[in-house]
């Protein structure tokens, strides 16, 4: 019964949208909670007798569509429901909450879980499609020219890399005659020239790595993340949920031609480069919800990384990274919400005091940030740790110190927001904040970070079977590592600071639309050229 | 890169760039590619009719094995309706100006020698659209083209006398409950088997229904779309936007 997970969001959402009003607006969070719980019982169901899989219409297995749901895609749905009834209790009091919002919301969480339990190659761009107009409304909720700009900006490049998924799926279909990714993976090993499957290979890695923003097709998520006038539970949204649709698909990619085409080096070399550019962008960045896209393009490379080592500890490690990257990425936006809410700016060196004007938010802010950087007993450190010790060569271990060390950097630049005087106009300063629904919700948030953190272990057997040891020796190189690392950030956040005009000319490179249409096709071609030379 | 624009050679750089992709894939796709027959095909062609009740082999896949893909297709159709009125700028002005329901463009009465054939054409075009809607599992058609095709027997009228006749926020509402049991037939009908016993007769009902529920959504979608650029988008809008700029600056 997995299909009333997608179709009950939707037909909540249209209801909403035909006939609700204020006075309805808490049947939205009853509805939610309801597939909050419903989700629960399928997790339970998936942990005790294994993968659940719904022949939609009762037709033969590789005829039909099917949904099915394994450990790991269970997980990212539970997390999603989880995280929108969150953001439906932070966004219930704003005036971002209409019927017409509500429904987009509850539209988008059921695409997302359609994307992660559905195994079907064109049923996937039906969802990639649908999702994207859905995300441009999201959008373009105040229709200013900026606001305009970045989401046909953000519609057409996810457009054109749907039709590159459309492009692999048909060429899938003309070898295999199939388009159930399931069986796909067992036939892959059937075809008899390894070179036919360059072509799909190619089509459907572009599609998934745009939707990831991997370098060099990063270029449209700083434009879509920051625009002016959206509300922050867009881009939280957006970073938290939908780029988890985006790794899962990217997993189940890999996987599905995992016997026949490894390029496991040009991911992991393609993961450093995202990671490392985008911790330098974010340095040099003085608007915050620019610099958080720069930090979530930052992370998802870690995690391109530890999928691309490839062993189990740094795979489940890349795993669990996923899902706290949700929360504290979700903490760190609506924090970022709550602090435009009130200074009335995002430009960062202008926000100050916030520990005095607003302690739970900064609390919350706090929370997200040690998460962010890996700080031990958070939840960041537990996936960072299991990443790097799949890593044999130095060199590596220490590339990944230097991403560790630029996440401090720049989360040394946005903690300076917490301290220091409030310089902005006296009436700002007297709009004294009560903590309110908004507030305690993120600061709910900001605990989870820490409660994911020190019951990681046990959390990942509960949710994975998979259990990793962590000796005390270990646990305390890593604090110290941390504390050595935090130091230096300091350090280097000071010096920075002098140099900023010139490494902002340096890197401060924004890409236009021809530029990320660019890239995509440079980034097919690159792909095709090295299998080419590899198989 | 914004400093690729000053250059010209970059328009070369994308046409080398175009031209290096598309021979590169033609030259994989011709010469190592492979087909290892057309399974998924060869079922659907041997069971639709078994299956499914349907005579149009299209029909069964696109109501019976691949329904929840048509979900989606559906919800593609309100998403970029909503999408359509709310990018445009004219849509603040409407809605506080409570303009949304009657609007007549001034247009000098159509010529005798265009009447004439609307006056037999929308008939037919009606009926065809109904046809085509309610057939499309006997003969090629379904609910998409009888929409289609009902929203331009609603052109011709509109041709020959440009008045809105629909309060557009109501059909908005009727899209909207349509797609509701868009949602709801097919997972009781297919997903949940809730009928026991599936003959012809139920399945052919089940298609008949599903078929004009789409088409009636299809119609509702394109008349929304195509009434708003008419009225609130052309030429005449202007006029709208001034009508409504002078009467801010009044009140």
């Amino acid at each position: 019964m997995l299909y009333w997970l997608i179709l009950a969001p939707i037909l909540v959402g249209v209801g909403y949208l035909t006939f609700g009003n204020a006075e309805t607006k808490k049947w939205v969070i009853v509805a939610q909670t309801v597939i909050v719980f419903y989700a629960s019982y399928l997790f339970y169901q998936v942990k005790n007798t294994g993968v659940i899989i719904d022949n939609l219409g009762g037709y033969p297995y590789p005829v039909a569509i099917t949904l099915s749901a394994n450990n790991l895609s269970m997980v990212l749905v539970w997390v999603t429901a989880l995280l929108f009834l969150g953001l439906f209790f932070y966004g219930y009091a704003t005036e971002y909450f209409n019927n017409y919002t509500g429904f987009l919301y509850l539209t988008l969480e059921a695409l997302v879980i359609a994307l992660l339990f559905t195994d079907d190659l064109f049923n996937i761009y039906v969802l990639l499609e649908v999702s994207t107009i859905v995300i441009t409304l999201l959008l373009t909720f105040k229709k200013d020219k900026q606001a305009v700009y970045n989401s046909m900006m953000f519609l057409f490049v996810t457009v054109v890399s749907s039709t590159f998924w459309l492009f692999g799926t048909a060429m899938i279909y003309r070898t295999f005659g199939y388009l159930d990714m399931r069986i796909l993976s067992e036939m892959i090993t059937q075809v008899e020239d390894p070179r036919s499957l360059i072509l799909p290979y190619a089509f459907l890695l572009t599609a998934v790595s745009v939707k990831i923003a991997l370098f060099p097709l990063h270029g449209w998520l700083p434009r879509a993340y920051s625009t002016p006038s959206a509300p922050p539970m867009v881009p939280a949204v957006l970073s938290g949920i939908y780029e988890t649709a985006g790794l899962y698909l990217f997993i189940r990619l890999n996987s599905m031609f995992s016997e026949v085409i490894q390029i496991n080096t040009f991911l992991l070399i393609l993961g450093f480069i995202t990671s490392i550019l985008a911790f330098v962008k974010a340095i040099t960045e003085n608007d915050l919800y620019t610099l958080l896209a720069y930090s979530t393009i930052s992370q998802i490379g870690l995690i391109v990384i530890g999928l691309a080592i490839g062993t189990e500890d740094s795979f489940w490690g890349s795993i669990y990274h996923i899902l706290s990257h949700s929360l504290f990425k979700s903490v760190l936006f609506l924090t970022a919400g709550e602090l435009f809410r009130q200074y009335g700016t995002r430009y960062i060196p202008k926000i100050k005091g916030v520990m005095k004007t607003m302690p739970v938010t900064g609390f919350a802010l706090i929370f997200g940030l040690l998460g962010l950087t890996g700080a031990p007993f958070f939840n960041g450190a537990i996936s960072k740790n299991m990443i790097g010790s799949g890593i044999d060569s130095t060199f590596l271990y220490l590339l990944l110190n230097i991403v560790t060390l630029g996440t401090v950097v720049y989360s040394i630049k946005l903690a300076t927001m917490l301290f220091g005087e409030n310089k902005l106009s006296s009436e700002v300063k007297e709009k004294k904040d009560v903590p309110n629904l908004q507030q305690w919700t993120m600061l709910v948030f900001g605990i989870l970070t820490i409660l994911t953190g020190i019951f990681g272990q046990p959390l990942m057997e509960f949710l994975y079977d998979y259990s990793y040891e962590v000796t005390l020796g270990s646990q305390i190189q890593h604090a110290l590592t941390y504390t050595i690392l935090l130091v230096a950030g300091f350090l280097i956040y000071k010096g920075w600071r002098k140099k900023e005009n010139v490494i902002d000319r340096i890197v401060g490179i924004e890409m236009s639309f021809n530029a990320v249409i660019r890239s995509m096709v440079l980034f097919f071609v690159a792909v095709v050229g090295y299998m080419y030379w590899l198989v | 890169m914004r400093v690729f624009k000053k250059y010209k050679f970059v328009k070369y750089l994308d046409g080398a760039l175009v031209i290096i992709a598309a021979v590169a894939v033609l030259f994989l796709f011709l010469n190592h590619s492979e087909k290892q027959g057309t399974p998924l095909m060869d079922w659907f062609i041997n069971h639709f009719f078994t299956e499914t009740g349907s005579e149009n082999a299209v029909t069964a896949v696109y109501l019976n094995f691949r329904v929840f893909d048509v979900i989606f297709e559906a919800m593609m159709l309100l998403v970029c309706v909503m999408e359509v009125i709310n990018l445009s700028s004219r849509n603040k002005h409407i809605k506080e100006n409570k303009l949304h329901s009657k609007r007549e463009i001034d247009f000098p009465k159509g010529s005798k020698f265009l009447i004439m054939p609307f006056r037999w054409s929308f008939p037919a075009a009606v009926l065809l659209g109904l046809y085509f809607m309610m057939n499309g599992h006997l003969s090629p058609g379904g609910g998409f083209q009888g929409g289609a095709i009902l929203t331009t027997a609603l052109l011709s009228h509109y041709i020959v006398r440009p008045k809105l006749e629909f309060n557009l926020d109501k059909l908005e509402k009727f899209e909207q409950v349509i797609f509701m049991f868009i949602i709801i037939v097919p997972a009781l009908y297919i997903f949940m088997d809730i009928f026991p016993i599936e003959t012809i007769l139920t399945n052919r009902i089940y298609l008949v229904v599903l078929n004009t529920l789409i088409g009636l959504k299809v119609f509702a979608g394109l008349t929304i779309i195509f009434n708003w650029f008419v009225f609130y988008e052309g030429a005449d809008g202007e006029k709208l936007k001034r009508d409504a700029h002078e009467k801010e600056e009044e009140g």
